[in-house]
């Protein structure tokens, strides 16, 4: 077992996906077909041997109890393990304003309890595939007060959008000298993917000295203040494989699109490094009559009588004789009627479209149809 | 859930010898079916679907591969308190030498004991062969309206195979008169389906007296049935109108995989109401990529195809690469079709690799071509 304790941490209320954020909190997104966006970090945490997970959250935390429930799926020995889910309590305050830190600040006590000496803290926005076990070496080896993970772009891979990430501000040596939010700009940036790694004697410090100054007194505001007076040391460490962000609808879209690509697939294809999550049980997917696909990645339980290409459909979803669907994101239960053409669409759960024919949007602004409407 | 106070036996010791070598290392009702599934998977979802609680496993040929898989209950949700499956193979027990279990009817004799254990009040008897979805739970209601002692279930088979069956002969009550092993000239096409309730004190006398018997083979149908019906207990027949395979040759478990494309209706895997539970495997979904093409096919998370693959059953962990051709085929766990290979007509089994180049089968034989060790490309 892996000495740390690993943390799951919720978004700031700048990261809104339109529609999809309106039903359930950022953890719970689906991402490519069967999985939840929470099954991302969790899995990178037990499959690098770490048992105890707190998954804080300041959405409406009904869907993880269901997702997550006794998380044996998680590959987590439930004798030694535990994943435990934390809602943030907001007394007579919008939650969605309360910090991380102050969320950590309400269990602080059954953190500093935890027998691990090291945290390792994650977000659900952030798809990458990362060894904590050797992060947490490399954090040691530093002797840094707190190491994060980055990624670093330039003209080359910078991805459509990445307005509202986390940059990370470097003094002339590369020093750290803070975080600041992305409102566009320099061509070359560092993103901090949001992922720290501590003592959890600092990370019980830095909690307790947030809560003191607010509980708006985010993790990135606590750095900020501490930089400036050069009261901290950061180390950086620089991720340079594939890594997805989730920053509003265009990138969910487009994270969840760019795991069509054959290369990014067989990265997260890994028969060593898999990522779990909660079984439903399904058959596996039919294609009757005409239906075929190409391009596209398909969960179970789908039955498909039309055209799909370019595309990512979730578990459950029908599509009917002679209906094409290109270029779109179909979450699980969704059904697409016959001779239905839809193409840049991204439909929630359990929507239908049957009676409107054709839906073309652009690829680079997909439209959003609602959970469980029907068009 | 409350329960019914039946307990459920698997037969499940079988080698399937007419599966050739997909069954050289592992029992008939551990061999793969439906893209996901293993065979053993039907009768205990039907148990878990019908409110049965313990399930015992009989196990004997090479059981290894299929204990470690019917051990882990949780996987058909029999893992609550008082509920469990029981791997049974045959074990040393005081006063006996240790052997293998003699016949149907010796398997469950030689577990007395543990169906003790748990004071149920019926037994039902199954085999682990089988592809069907039951509720055993309508069948109890049956047998209990009937005052029955034993209810077998019956299902009606064209009447030029009726030989080939246990053939059960049956009043306007469904109550049953004769019992026909393999006739020459059947009264009746109702063929039992191996599925029996039984009255468990009864039938736990009648396994001690069969036992004692040095002339019995031990065998619920030539034996335990006959001897029911000679000292004129109720014996009733219960009709399964459903989906039902023997899956037991090459030719039928190709058939019974085709049936979920072709017949897609008959045997309704999709059915929310009566999952079929099986082990979860953490995998991607499945995967067509830019240069491949699926057609008409039944397809498990997991496989990631490059080539055309029409007609087909894919498992779990195929891969398909570019230029291949995969048609009217059943590819298991692992099975990798390597670039511009052809497969036609056939049953790959787990982890065969059918080398770049390489044909396999034939698209105008009537012949099903099993493929259980890889297939060489060409160099």
């Amino acid at each position: 077992m892996t000495n740390a304790l690993g943390i799951i941490s919720f978004t700031s209320p700048a990261i809104f996906v339109k529609g999809i954020s309106n039903y359930r909190p950022v953890a719970a997104f689906s991402y490519v077909g069967r999985y939840r966006l929470v099954d991302i970090p969790i899995s990178n945490m037990t499959n690098s041997g770490i048992q105890n997970i707190q998954v804080y959250t300041n959405g409406n935390p009904k869907v993880l109890f269901d997702h997550i429930g006794s998380a044996r799926h998680y590959n987590i020995n439930n004798k030694h393990g535990h994943i435990g889910i934390i809602p943030v309590m907001a007394d007579g305050f919008s939650s969605e304003f309360i910090s991380d830190m102050e969320a950590y600040w309400t269990n602080i006590d059954e953190i500093e309890d935890n027998v691990h000496d090291y945290v390792v803290i994650a977000p659900v926005n952030w798809i990458y595939k990362a060894n904590f076990t050797d992060l947490i070496q490399t954090h040691i080896d530093s002797k840094a007060d707190v190491s994060m993970l980055y990624s670093h772009y330039d003209e080359t891979n910078k991805p459509a959008n990445l307005l509202n990430a986390t940059l990370i501000v470097s003094g002339e040596k590369g020093e750290f000298k803070g975080v600041k939010r992305y409102i566009g700009g320099p061509a070359t940036l560092d993103v901090s993917l949001d992922t720290y790694i501590m003592s959890k004697d600092k990370f019980v410090e830095l909690v307790k000295a947030a809560h003191d100054y607010s509980p708006m007194f985010w993790m990135t505001d606590m750095l900020n203040t501490l930089a400036a007076e050069n009261k901290i040391k950061v180390n950086k460490i620089l991720y340079s494989h594939p890594v997805f962000p989730i920053l509003d609808l265009k990138s969910y879209y487009n994270s969840n699109m760019e795991m069509l690509k054959e290369r990014n697939m067989a990265f997260f294809n890994d028969p060593n490094w898999p990522i779990y999550t909660r079984t439903n049980d399904s058959s596996p997917t039919i294609y009757l009559g005409n239906g075929t696909a190409e391009c596209a990645l398909i969960s179970n339980g789908c039955e498909i009588s039309g055209t799909v290409t370019e595309s990512i459909l979730g578990r459950g979803v029908k599509v009917g004789n002679g209906a094409i669907v290109s270029n779109c994101l179909i979450l699980p239960g969704a059904e697409i009627g016959d001779n239905v053409m839809l193409t840049n669409v991204i439909v929630d759960k359990d929507a239908k479209v049957i009676h409107k024919q054709e839906i073309t949007s652009y690829d680079d602004n997909p439209l959003y149809i609602g959970r469980r409407e029907t068009i | 859930m409350e329960n019914n106070n039946m307990l459920a036996m698997i037969l499940a010791g079988g080698r399937g010898t007419r599966l050739y070598d997909l069954t050289n290392k592992t029992a008939k009702p551990a061999v793969y079916f439906g893209g996901k599934y293993r065979i053993i998977d039907f009768p205990l979802s039907n148990c878990a679907n019908s409110n049965i609680n313990v399930v015992g496993v009989l196990t004997q040929y090479e059981p290894v591969q299929l204990n470690a898989y019917a051990g882990a209950g949780q996987r058909w949700g029999l893992d609550t308190r008082g509920s469990g499956v029981y791997v049974l193979p045959p074990s040393e027990k005081d006063g006996t030498k240790f052997g293998v279990y003699q016949g149907t009817a010796d398997a469950i004799y030689q577990n007395i004991d543990f169906i003790d254990e748990f004071k149920p009040n019926y037994v039902l008897i199954l085999s682990g062969d089988h592809i069907y979805k039951m509720d055993y739970d309508k069948m109890l209601a049956d047998h209990r309206n009937n005052d029955a002692d034993l209810t077998v279930a019956v299902r009606p088979v064209p009447w030029e195979e009726a030989p080939r069956f246990g053939i059960m002969n049956t009043d306007m009550n469904n109550r049953i008169l004769e019992f026909q092993e393999k006739p020459a000239e059947p009264k009746s096409n109702l063929a039992s389906m191996g599925i029996y309730i039984f009255d468990w004190p009864l039938l736990r006398q009648c396994l001690i007296d069969d036992a004692k018997d040095e002339n019995s083979e031990h065998d619920f149908g030539k034996n335990i049935i006959p001897t029911l019906l000679n000292e004129k207990k109720r014996l009733f027949a219960y009709n399964f109108n459903g989906y039902w395979k023997d899956v037991g040759t090459i030719d039928s478990l190709w058939e019974a995989n085709m049936d979920l494309i072709f017949h897609n209706d008959q045997l309704d895997l999709g059915d929310k109401e009566w999952k079929i539970y099986t082990a979860d495997i953490p995998v991607l979904p499945q995967y067509v990529s830019r240069t491949g093409k699926v057609e008409h096919c039944y397809i498990n998370q997991g496989a990631v195809i490059r080539g055309h693959v029409k007609d087909s059953v894919l498992f779990n962990g195929v891969t398909v690469d570019e230029g291949a051709d995969v048609q009217a085929s059943v590819l298991m766990p692992g099975a990798v079709i390597e670039k511009g290979a052809k497969v036609y007509r056939a049953i790959i089994a787990e982890n065969v690799v059918i080398g770049a180049g390489a044909v396999v089968g034939d698209k105008d034989s009537t012949k099903i071509e099993l493929v259980a060790a890889d297939v060489k490309g060409e160099e």
